[in-house]
């Protein structure tokens, strides 16, 4: 099927795969449409169909409900066309960079997994092909025996690698994370679409880095850092990594931030904060190197970094309203540029 | 020209946002920015979000569901903004914020 998508700038047109979503179809063509989730949750790949029946794939995808609507308004992530279809946008939609890495499927089994928290898993996904990304970016999975797709950040960034990593927070009735955490799963194929995402890190920002994530956020951050350890980054901008789980029984990846930041001792600065617990006194002893705080992850950062955000790119990942409290305490408080901060919603 | 009571000034807090419904089923997004009211239309232009969920910083607005920004009181996009926000009349007398149209 072919799809005419006329969007505030110009038109484009590109072919769509039996039951493919037209989101990922047009990505595949290395269209820049707009999106976040991917996966019916957050409505910014909401469109007008102005003529063409298409079905959904998620006929209650919450995102639809999100903002204002019409009968007229389909999510691309979830719908795919059953005819030529011409649909609307009022975003500005222009081609990906020549060179940049464009969203494909692939195939991947998993292995390596590992508890890392008792709700949190890591899984690696050995691919069928290379796959290349940025730093920060997701791809989304899916299983035979679950509907739809579900997306997670990398937590490596290996260029062309064939081995990606994941973690994944237990969600009681997650179809996916249920499936994964289930001991007596078969071993399967499963289906991967990416990379996806634009809260991405290039050692081009050229600015220091502020990073504030509650649990299974820090995910995609430990991709970035990563990087910016691979690159030295830290040898000319500094970085503070602000990471926020429940209780100090929830936490993970200490010791591989720990490995980062005394690689990189006074210009990488690690705190933990525990929103629901007090810090035990073992943990500045386990960790002497780390700062810990009681306190919502965004509020402990907001509070060590005011005026202390001259030049800074600030990474932000976690529920929506987290998020949302953190934006507006950037923006707010510490009068950070709103073009200087990458987010990342889900949940 | 039409003189509708939207609030109290005490009903939004300084860099707060409130949405009012007014008779007839119109919204609009009431905003303190540091004393100075304004008012404009109650969901943001690019995806109809609730606007009163955003923030308000001196003389700039912004939705925080994609971050797109406004100057007030023109309502020029400002940022990643690509559309210009309406932006109302009102006028504060006593205690009253009146929306003017």
């Amino acid at each position: 099927m072919q799809i005419q998508l006329n969007a505030k700038n110009r038109a484009f047109s590109f072919d769509v795969l039996d039951g493919e979503s037209i989101l990922y179809a047009g990505m595949r063509h290395g269209l820049e449409l707009p999106y976040g989730c991917a996966t019916g949750t957050c409505g910014t790949c909401k469109v007008k169909c102005r003529s063409g029946r298409c079905v959904s794939a998620w006929a209650d995808a919450p995102g639809i409900r999100v903002g204002a609507r019409d009968e007229s308004d389909l999510l691309m992530c979830q719908y795919t066309p059953l005819e030529n279809a011409v649909l609307e946008t009022n975003a500005t939609v222009y081609k990906a960079d020549p060179g940049s890495c464009l969203p494909r499927y692939a195939a991947g089994w998993i292995t390596g997994e590992r508890a890392l928290a008792a709700d949190v898993m890591a899984f690696s996904l050995e691919l069928d092909r290379p796959m290349s990304y940025e730093a920060g970016q997701f791809v989304a999975l899916e299983v035979p025996t679950v509907s739809g797709y579900r997306v997670y950040s990398m937590t490596n960034f290996s260029p062309g690698t064939q081995r990606i990593d994941f973690l994944v927070k237990r969600k009681p009735g997650g179809g996916f994370s249920d499936w994964l955490f289930n001991p007596s799963r078969p071993s399967v194929r499963i289906n991967v679409f990416g990379p996806l995402g634009r809260a991405t890190f290039s050692p081009s920002a050229g600015k220091h880095l502020l990073i504030i994530a509650g649990g299974s956020g820090i995910a995609g951050m430990m991709a970035i850092l990563e990087r910016a350890v691979q690159e030295g980054y830290f040898e000319r901008y500094r970085g503070h990594v602000f990471f926020g789980v429940r209780t100090w029984e929830d936490r993970f990846f200490l010791a591989e931030l720990e490995e980062m930041r005394a690689a990189f001792p006074g210009q990488l600065c690690v705190t933990l904060a525990l929103s629901d617990d007090d810090v035990p006194e073992s943990a500045a002893v386990e960790y002497p190197g780390f700062v810990f705080a009681r306190g919502l992850v965004h509020e402990v950062a907001v509070a060590a970094m005011a005026g202390n955000c001259a030049n800074t790119r600030a990474y932000v990942a976690g529920p929506p309203l987290a998020v949302n409290a953190t934006l507006r305490s950037l923006l707010r408080d510490a009068k950070l540029a709103a073009t200087d901060i990458r987010y990342d919603k889900f949940g | 020209m039409a003189k509708t009571l939207l609030c109290r000034v005490g009903d939004v807090p300084s860099d707060g946002l409130k949405e009012i419904a007014l008779e007839g089923g119109r919204k609009v997004c009431v905003i303190n920015a540091g004393g100075r009211f304004h008012a404009c239309q109650a969901t943001c232009p690019h995806e109809g979000v609730a606007l009163s969920e955003g923030c308000v910083d001196g003389t700039t607005l912004t939705c925080l569901e994609h971050l797109w920004q406004w100057d007030l009181p023109s309502g020029a996009p400002q940022g990643l903004a690509e559309a210009a926000l309406p932006i109302f009349s009102v006028e504060v007398e006593g205690e009253s914020v009146y929306l003017l149209d």
